[in-house]
């Protein structure tokens, strides 16, 4: 009789217990705090003292967290605010404070920053110092080659970096003739596809690696449009005014869909740009 | 039943003769000077910087009991064999375990309420030093709830406390285990979102969803009682986490104080 | 009627935490103690003694056998509701007085304020520690947390002792008083069970003796025939009776 009751009053507490712990989630995840974690406010001096003897750890956690918060946005296919953007930054870099050594936070950075938020500059002197200090890792350089190359338009500087890159032993061999290659047509679309090819070798986390992929195949199609519209200009000396033109002169066989859902058209510079902007375009939204 | 009482004064009198009380009285002194005075160093948000300092000393204050005070009293009871003391006169192994959790509750209160007490001279102090604009937005009942809650938080730590005191033989594995209990507890909610983030992106592998939700509901979810933040922001509570934080505490408790029970009911006490 | 029964006890405990490895301490533990008998049980170091008492008291659970106090199976409520039971190390709370201590007991008692007060008053003064009554435990000598102990044992006046080595840590004066307390319980009717390795006090007051040698009760005398045993078998005048017999079953037991 005893061990019935027991028994009952046991369930019943455990029921309750997990229904108020999954209501706490729930509530916890609707009304998600608008801040990755209020360390990230902290000045850098302190904030290596207050972690005692466990920077590395702590480092480790805000990267958790900066994961977390980013990758529910990605999964929601929810933009961030350039607010959140900043936010996220402060804390990359704080992170970078703690344990300079860390590779994540640079890779997280370049892997977001420039293109979803347009930090170029604020990636770029995370890059500096990462290059700095992780002076066996020829990535740093890399990244600075492809953001000075892709978003700042300064070849000059990006062939630079990408020497400093080719030079630091375990770099992939191609380095050393990519800057040769990339003053051909088309280059920025083929240094993208390098790019993220390099990225998605080192990416497995599921939800960046989805929209990486995403990303190379647009760039892929792009590179692939833009390989036969160069084949089109050397068969008519002109730039086609439709992309369709290609299907019509029966060089492709349809015009490839853009995986962000844009659509896909040429400039007058005979280049291939999306609707899209290469950002996910949400559905009914048209 | 009717000696869980004396088992929770005399838990609670030898507590507070290990000098805790003094140690506590100097802490808040310290503490009330410290955030003045700190707080003095900021710009602009005093009084959230004040309330920062306070409420975490508060939540210090309380985690004293689970990991040294707990461990002193329950762990040192079995190892010196003083439960023959108790337990040879008539009182039953669940009067003793209810007994030594409502003694330590007795002694967290204590802790936390003197300390709330310093918290409240601080900031009154704060309000003769600096200039009034500082405390415009100031009201009680964000304190009050915030620390209600940690108090809560540390009863839900002493119970897993009775739990481990009640499973191993050693102080020091239970110090350990209440160790990782604290950890898990203040990080399992963040690692279950990441978890279940990585789960809904490419493959999805039940196996570790299961795991994830059931981690979830078996550690104690102490940073949900962390309420800190909002209250040095002023921030309105939503009554609805209130009201399951509150539920999830008392059945939490529950459930470890029914396992507690259960083991140290078939254990030797050699 | 029996007051303290039990039957073919087996006990081992376990040492090692990961390897089972176990130690036995008994094997086959039976006797009875009827009412208003003082059985003594006398053994070498690690014979088990503590252990069979510890058993009545429900600390520890046998591996087989039956327990019982009063005909009550023991752990069942209320089975040690007058019990005295006095540890082989006895323990207080360091930074507590016997005061708090004896006040504890009568608390948990449910006794009135004013008995409480008397009772307390006796008890301290059946072991002449009126004078430290207010005194933390921790700054009492091995003989003085004896004592208390032993009030904290006696304060409820209880019907049924199990003394662990009551007499250890004792100087002469407490010896005697521990012995004058058991004659006083045994004069009032109560009935006591308790072990000891100093066989002298042991024989003073036990009526019935049960000698105890690794894990198992080997052999249970009274008192009267071991003096007339003794009477008419020994001729060693240098040993009491008790240590005679005691020696000699030890030994056979050995060899
Ligand atoms: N907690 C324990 N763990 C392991 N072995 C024990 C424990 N307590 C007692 N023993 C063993 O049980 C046997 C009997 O011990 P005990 O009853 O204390 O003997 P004594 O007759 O000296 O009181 C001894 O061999 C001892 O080593
Ligand atoms: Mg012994």
């Amino acid at each position: 009789m005893k061990i019935w009751r027991n028994l009952f009053l046991f369930t019943g507490a455990c029921v309750l217990s997990s229904y108020c712990a999954s209501g706490l989630y729930q509530l916890h995840n609707n009304n998600r705090e608008k801040k990755i974690s209020h360390f990230t406010m902290i000045p850098e001096p302190m904030a290596r003292a207050m972690t005692l003897e466990f920077p590395g750890i702590t480092s480790d956690y805000l990267m958790l967290k900066t994961l977390t918060y980013m990758g529910e946005r990605i999964m929601k296919d929810e933009e961030l605010t350039p607010d959140e953007w900043q936010m996220i930054y402060q804390t990359l870099v704080q992170i970078s404070n703690l344990d300079p050594r860390f590779i994540d936070p640079y890779i997280i950075a370049q892997m977001s920053l420039p293109w979803d938020a347009g930090m170029v500059e604020e990636t770029n002197i995370l890059l500096e110092k990462a290059a700095k200090i992780l002076t066996n890792d020829y990535r740093p350089y890399f990244f600075l080659w492809y953001n000075h190359f892709k978003f700042l338009d300064n070849p000059e500087k990006a062939a630079y970096y990408l020497e400093k890159a080719a030079a630091i032993p375990g770099a992939p061999p191609y380095f050393s003739t990519l800057a040769a290659r990339l003053n051909l047509y088309a280059g920025k679309t083929y240094a993208g596809v390098v790019f993220l090819q390099e990225m998605i070798k080192e990416t497995n986390d599921p939800a960046l690696l989805k929209s990486l992929r995403r990303r190379l195949q647009a760039l892929q199609k792009i590179g692939f449009l833009e390989q036969k519209i160069q084949k089109y200009r050397k068969r008519y000396q002109v730039f086609p005014k439709e992309l369709q033109e290609l299907v019509d002169k029966g060089l492709i066989t349809k015009i490839p869909p853009d995986p962000y859902g844009g659509k896909f058209y040429i400039m007058e510079n005979g280049r291939v740009y999306t609707s899209s902007n290469l950002v996910l375009q949400k559905k009914g939204k048209k | 039943m009717n000696s869980i009482l004396p088992i929770a004064v005399i838990t609670f009198k030898e507590g507070l003769r290990r000098r805790v009380l003094y140690g506590v009285m100097v802490a808040s002194l310290l503490l009330i000077l410290f955030a003045v005075l700190i707080s003095g160093l900021f710009m602009r948000d005093i009084l959230k910087v004040m309330v920062d300092i306070c409420l975490s000393s508060i939540s210090l204050g309380g985690l004293l009991v689970p990991f040294f005070l707990a461990i002193n009293l329950l762990a040192g009871d079995i190892e010196n064999r003083t439960i023959y003391t108790l337990l040879a006169r008539n009182i039953s192994r669940s009067s003793y375990i209810l007994g030594k959790f409502l003694g330590l509750a007795m002694l967290t209160g204590i802790i936390i309420i003197i300390l709330m007490i310093a918290t409240l001279v601080a900031i009154y102090c704060a309000t003769l030093i600096y200039p009034a604009h500082n405390f415009l937005h100031f009201t009680l009942s964000p304190l009050f709830i915030s620390t209600l809650m940690a108090f809560l938080g540390v009863l839900v730590l002493n119970s897993t406390v009775l739990l481990w005191c009640s499973v191993t033989t050693s102080s020091f594995l239970a110090t350990l285990l209440t160790l990782s209990t604290y950890i898990i507890g203040h990080s399992v909610e963040d690692v279950v979102r990441f978890m279940n983030l990585k789960n809904t992106g490419v493959e999805i592998s039940p196996m570790i969803q299961a795991t994830a939700k059931a981690v979830l509901y078996i550690f104690p979810n102490l940073a949900a009682f962390d309420l800190k933040q909002q209250a040095a922001y002023s921030l309105p509570f939503v009554s609805q986490e209130i009201t399951l934080l509150g539920l999830y505490g008392l059945s939490y408790i529950s459930i470890m104080l029914f396992l507690a029970i259960f083991f140290f009911k078939r254990r030797d006490l050699p | 009627m029996s007051i303290f029964s039990c039957n073919q006890i087996h006990k081992s405990y376990q040492t090692g935490c990961l390897k089972h490895t176990r130690k036995k301490a008994l094997t086959d533990v039976s006797f009875q103690v009827k009412q208003r008998e003082v059985f003594g049980i006398i053994g070498l170091n690690g014979a088990g003694k503590s252990t069979i008492l510890k058993i009545f008291m429900a600390f520890v659970k046998p591996d087989k056998g039956t327990v019982s106090i009063n005909d009550q199976p023991v752990a069942s409520k209320g089975s040690h509701q007058s019990i005295g039971y006095l540890p082989e190390h006895p323990s207080l709370y360091p930074h507590l007085s016997i005061k708090e201590h004896l006040q504890f007991g009568c608390r948990v008692a449910g006794l009135s304020a004013q008995e409480e007060k008397k009772r307390i008053q006796t008890a301290l003064e059946t072991v002449d520690l009126t004078e430290v009554a207010k005194m933390p435990i921790r700054g009492f000598s091995k003989g003085m947390t004896q004592r208390a102990a032993l009030a904290y044992t006696i304060l409820l006046k209880p019907e049924i002792l199990i003394l662990d080595e009551p007499m250890s840590g004792l100087d002469p004066l407490g010896r005697q008083l521990v012995l004058d307390i058991i004659q006083e319980y045994h004069d009032r009717g109560a009935t006591i069970l308790f072990c000891s390795h100093i066989l002298t006090d042991v024989e003073r007051i036990c009526d019935r003796i049960g000698i105890m040698h690794q894990g198992q009760l080997v052999s249970v005398v009274t008192a009267d025939s071991l003096d007339k045993d003794y009477v008419s078998t020994s001729t060693k005048g240098s040993q009491t009776p008790l240590e005679h017999y005691f020696l000699n079953t030890v030994r056979t037991e050995i060899s």
